[in-house]
């Protein structure tokens, strides 16, 4: 990944009719990033990949490619790659063709057309499939088709919408490995659409969160699942559980001092506080050893799953109702459902977040607050 | 609580028990034979006996195998043949080209309000009765009619349509276009559209993405559009006779002319099987060249 | 309604294709069953017409039939057959199951092809002598007497002309008429006999001699840059005058008529046409053959019930009484009304009933139409 900025997406908004599918997104991505857009299905994402690769133009708001606005050039005009969740091979053509399609548009003289087929199908590992048609693979061999047919004519930009959401688990997992490999090798600037927040763990340099067609925030997977902004990218994210708190008081930019029930506790802040606060409590943060300072949270057990080596409980708690934790299934094994419990979290694993709706961007935060790493979150 | 599963599985030995058979979605050859008998029983009755009877009826009355060379020594006849052939093709060519254009905004237009309106547009020459439709045309091609008042209005000057084959050829067409709709909306419907995309977003203009995947994938559905398009066009009747004023014999006009004005029957069976033949060998030979492998790869 | 519908011969053709299709199957089917049907015979039974259906059964039965009846002759049934009377007679024929007695209105070319292959009964001489007497002698033949005739005539659009052609060489005069004509598609006979009019043969002579072919055609060649159409039905050919597509055409008396009632500036000249009769015929095989042939003296004998059905149908009828007895309005408008028939051209039946010179013609006009 480089500082230089290959796509430029400013104050974009798209509508059909009267359904606002974006609203005034805004999105740098750097080359050679691997950039993932997270949100809910519905959320804007399809919408907005369309509109870089150019089947949608933007009702507001411009895109520039490399420095160039493309907003108004035809899909051929532009240089992006594009993955499909169905592969849209083309069926009538062979692995090789189909690789070779971008390619004989862009008039590559045959012998070096033959050539990079050969190297594609390499990076792939699809050795040996040219001839075959895509009906005649396996769904993890055609997305890699697809894959290698996207990269084949060197596109400033790989767009992938979804492309492992039509395979098993298996399959999607050695999926994510060869894209990450990809990546990596060919230093490939990656726009990656997904719902699963897995997935983009496990692939993104940055991750957008996407909400209603806005932009959440963009930041590290790191600093999203540990230092969420927002209740919203908390509990979407990182699946956090929102206990309801009260503010007792600001202690600096990234802190502040709250109360639960009877208890009072330092907790992190990572983005604007406005309105009803609430603490964003992980899964695996609920452990049955207190800790000095710690949090606790009582309730009685509604439902335990076995997950393998961790065990998930659920406890009806009062006030905050369900909340779900993760423990290793050794220290969860006495817990029957009915039996009141009470489990620990330590203060700094807690973080205060608001609901930063996307109804109110740009609400006035404290002049002092949020931490903004790439100063991309919420809107202007 | 039981589970789901639980449940359906304490159901089923109680089904057994009742001695139902687990049903299946397939039909053994015998009960497929009885359940196809009448459709077999149609078929031979009005297609294959009809057809055995002209045949051996076009051997064997009035001048036996003189017929066929009546048929074929006579240069109106013959020229009957060309005309029905060489229009029947253009026809082809023409319905094929605007049914595909048609049947694609038909599948591809988001307005539900645009899609009624074609498709009520396609839909209106079956509708009307041939007289009507073949009217309709003659309003239209005429003298005094739309056409012509559009070529005078853009300086080219009024001309002869009606009682010329071009006539006959845009009835004709006219009349077919649903056919060759309905056959090609299938086809395109079952297309995927992302393939579309998939082209352009590397790099294919509208009309290339059209070209490489559009029409090879839909080709073999456009063929057997054709073929049936030609097929119906061969036997048209009313339409040459109302449009083309005497002057673009159908070979149907011959065979009707010698069963009723003529009353020789010899020569309207052995025309009619040669008109069959002729017409079917054409039909043979185009989907040979398209190629048979060709077609079963992209119907599979 | 009815008028001229009944006989038009290429009227609705798709559907006489196919019911002559069908006549062929019955035909096929009738052989294998040997003929059951008629077998009984006596004099008590209905006489059964082949007919053409509709309105002109209606006046049939009405006007004939009923009165014949009243006056204890056979009651008549009809079977409708339009245009396709022939194959009919042919399918009864060919498997020995004759079911009609008589055939109403047979086009005169296709009463003299039947009567080659021995299908119509030949009338006793004595009735012969007296019918020619009744009804004059061009309307009666060996097999019965005309009805319900037409004339092909030459009909002008006068809106796209100074004067109309008055006779059939001027109507085959391209340097005087140099507008444009439609002519008939089908039965060439009442063409090619009006081309051999064109070609120098008298009027008065064409139904006794053979027809010149060679000047026929000929003429025809000279008129054929001017021939923008050819009509296969008889709206095609009111069609093709009312659209102004053509500006003259040679079309049948009823249907110029009709188009001069609706109001189109049109002059129809019956100076330059074709007589096309019909003919009532007894079928040779029928059950009632005495009875059939009262019925059809019956008709010869009542002009005034001639009179009544060609005021109720506009077709002609041959008995010269009977154009007495019309309004004269009506009356000029027919075919047989003397003034008319004296000139219209006769063509020679006997001489197309030959198939050899059939044949002939019929292909030369073909190959006209269609070159
Ligand atoms: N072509 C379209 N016409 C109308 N509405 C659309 C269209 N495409 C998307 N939308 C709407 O825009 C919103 C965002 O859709 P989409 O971008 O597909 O979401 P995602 O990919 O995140 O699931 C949805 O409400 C969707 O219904
Ligand atoms: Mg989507």
């Amino acid at each position: 990944m480089t500082d230089e900025i290959a796509l430029d997406i400013q104050e974009v908004s798209k509508a059909f009719g009267a359904t606002n599918a974006l609203e005034r997104v805004t999105l740098q991505v750097h080359r050679g990033e691997f950039l993932t857009l997270l949100g809910p299905s519905g959320s804007g994402k399809t919408t907005l990949l369309r509109m870089i690769v150019g089947f949608e133009s933007p009702t507001a708001g411009r895109i520039l490619l490399g420095g160039r606005d493309i907003s108004g050039l035809s899909p051929a005009d532009r240089s992006a790659g594009m993955v499909f969740q169905q592969y849209a091979l083309f069926p009538h053509m062979t692995v090789a063709d189909n690789i070779a399609y971008g390619l004989k548009l862009r008039r590559w003289p045959r012998a070096e057309q033959r050539e990079r087929v050969g190297e594609m199908l390499d990076l792939v590992r699809l050795e040996g499939y040219e001839a075959r048609y895509p009906r005649q693979l396996s769904g993890g061999q055609q997305q890699r088709v697809a894959l290698a047919r996207a990269l084949a004519y060197d596109p400033e930009i790989i767009l992938m919408d979804e492309p492992l959401g039509a395979l098993d688990r298996a399959l999607r997992i050695e999926m994510e490995q060869v894209i990450r490999r990809i990546h990596r090798d060919l230093e490939a600037t990656v726009v990656y659409v997904t719902h699963d927040q897995q997935e983009a763990l496990a692939l993104s340099d940055r991750i957008a969160i996407m909400r209603d067609g806005r932009l959440q925030c963009v930041d590290t997977p790191e600093e999203l699942y540990y230092r969420p902004a927002s209740s919203f990218v908390a509990s979407f994210f990182a699946s956090s559980n929102l206990l309801p708190v009260t503010l007792v008081e600001r202690l600096g930019p990234d802190s502040a001092r709250v109360r639960y029930g009877q208890d009072e506790l330092s907790c992190r802040v990572a983005g604007e506080i406005a309105g009803p606060v609430q603490l964003a409590v992980r899964r695996r943060s609920l452990r049955r050893e207190p800790s000095p300072n710690c949090l606790v949270v009582r309730g009685t057990v509604a439902e335990t799953l076995l997950f393998g080596d961790e065990r998930e409980v659920i406890l009806d708690v009062p006030d905050a109702g369900r909340v779900v934790a993760l423990i290793a299934a050794h220290a969860a094994a006495d817990l029957a459902v009915g039996q009141p419990v009470e489990l620990y979290v330590p203060p700094e694993e807690t973080v205060l977040v608001t609901d930063v709706d996307a109804g109110a961007p740009g609400t006035a935060g404290d002049a002092d607050a949020p931490l903004q790493p790439d100063a991309l979150a919420v809107g202007p | 609580m039981p589970t789901h599963a639980q449940t359906i599985r304490r159901a089923l030995p109680s089904l057994r028990r009742e001695g139902a058979r687990p049903w299946s979605p397939t039909v053994g050859n015998v009960k497929a034979l009885i359940l196809l008998a009448p459709l077999v029983a149609l078929l031979v009755g009005f297609v294959f006996y009809p057809l055995v009877k002209l045949a051996i009826d076009s051997l064997t009355s009035d001048h036996g195998l003189r017929n066929y060379s009546d048929v074929f020594a006579n240069a109106s006849t013959r020229r009957a043949l060309y005309t029905t052939l060489i229009a029947s093709v253009i026809v082809t060519a023409i319905t094929v080209a605007i049914g595909a254009m048609l049947a694609w905004h038909l599948v591809t237009v988001r307005s539900p309000a645009v899609r009624a309106v074609l498709w009520l547009a396609v839909l209106a020459p079956f509708w009307m009765g041939t007289v009507v439709k073949n009217y309709a045309i003659i309003l239209f091609v005429s003298h005094d009619g739309l056409l012509n008042d559009l070529l005078a209005a853009v300086g080219i000057g009024r001309q002869q349509i009606l009682y010329t084959s071009g006539a006959v050829v845009i009835g004709i067409v006219y009349s077919m276009v649903p056919y060759a709709v309905f056959s090609l909306y299938g086809v395109f419907a079952g297309i995927d559209q992302s393939l579309l995309s998939a082209a352009q977003s590397m790099g294919a203009s509208r009309i290339q993405a059209l070209r490489t995947i559009l029409v090879p994938l839909a080709m073999p559905g456009a063929v057997a559009s054709a073929a049936l398009v030609f097929a119906i066009s061969v036997g048209f009747y009313v339409t040459p006779v109302l449009l083309g004023g005497g002057q673009t014999p159908f070979m149907a006009s011959v065979i009707q002319a010698n069963i009723l004005t003529y009353y020789d029957y010899g020569f309207a069976s052995a025309a009619s099987v040669v008109l069959l033949v002729v017409a079917t060998a054409i039909l043979g030979i185009a989907l040979r060249l398209v190629g048979r492998e060709r077609l079963v790869r992209a119907v599979a | 309604m009815g008028q001229l519908c009944g006989r038009s011969r290429m009227l609705r053709a798709g559907l006489c294709l196919a019911a002559a299709s069908c006549a062929l199957v019955v035909s096929a089917c009738g052989s294998s069953s040997g003929g059951g049907g008629s077998s009984k015979g006596g004099s008590g039974e209905a006489l059964v017409v082949g007919d053409w259906g509709g309105a002109f059964d209606q006046g049939t039965k009405q006007f004939y039939a009923d009165p014949f009846a009243a006056a204890g002759g056979a009651s008549v049934k009809f079977d409708d057959a339009s245009d396709t009377q022939v194959a009919r007679i042919e399918a009864q024929q060919r498997s020995h199951s004759v079911t009609w007695d008589l055939v109403d209105s047979i086009s005169a070319a296709d009463a003299y092809l039947l009567d080659r292959k021995g299908y119509l009964v030949h009338l006793p001489a004595a009735m012969k002598t007296q019918l020619k007497k009744t009804l004059g002698p061009t309307k009666v033949t060996d097999f019965g007497f005309t009805m319900s005739n037409l004339a092909y005539v030459i009909v002008c659009n006068m809106d796209r002309m100074k004067t109309c052609p008055s006779s059939i060489p001027e109507f085959f005069d391209v340097q005087r008429f140099p507008q444009s004509r439609a002519l008939p598609s089908g039965a060439p006979i009442y063409t090619m006999t009006m081309a051999t009019v064109a070609g120098g043969t008298p009027a008065s002579a064409t139904s006794t001699i053979a027809p010149n072919l060679p000047p026929a055609f000929a003429a025809l060649g000279k008129l054929r840059p001017k021939v923008k159409a050819f009509w296969e039905s008889a709206d095609q050919s009111e069609q093709m005058m009312r659209s102004g597509e053509v500006d003259m055409a040679l079309m049948w008396s009823g249907r110029a008529w009709r188009l001069k009632d609706n109001g189109m500036n049109i002059q129809i000249n019956l100076d330059g046409g074709a007589y096309e009769p019909a003919i009532w015929a007894v079928i040779k095989g029928s059950k009632h053959v005495d009875e059939s042939l009262k019925f059809m003296q019956w008709i010869a004998d009542h002009p005034e019930a001639q009179a009544r059905w060609a005021a109720a149908l506009d077709y002609s009828v041959p008995s010269p009484k009977a154009m007495k007895l019309l309004p004269k309005a009506k009356a000029i408008r027919l075919a047989d009304y003397p003034p008319n028939f004296r000139k219209l051209a006769v063509p020679n039946f006997q001489w197309y009933a030959e198939p050899k010179n059939a044949a002939a013609m019929n292909q030369q006009w073909q190959n006209y139409v269609r070159g």
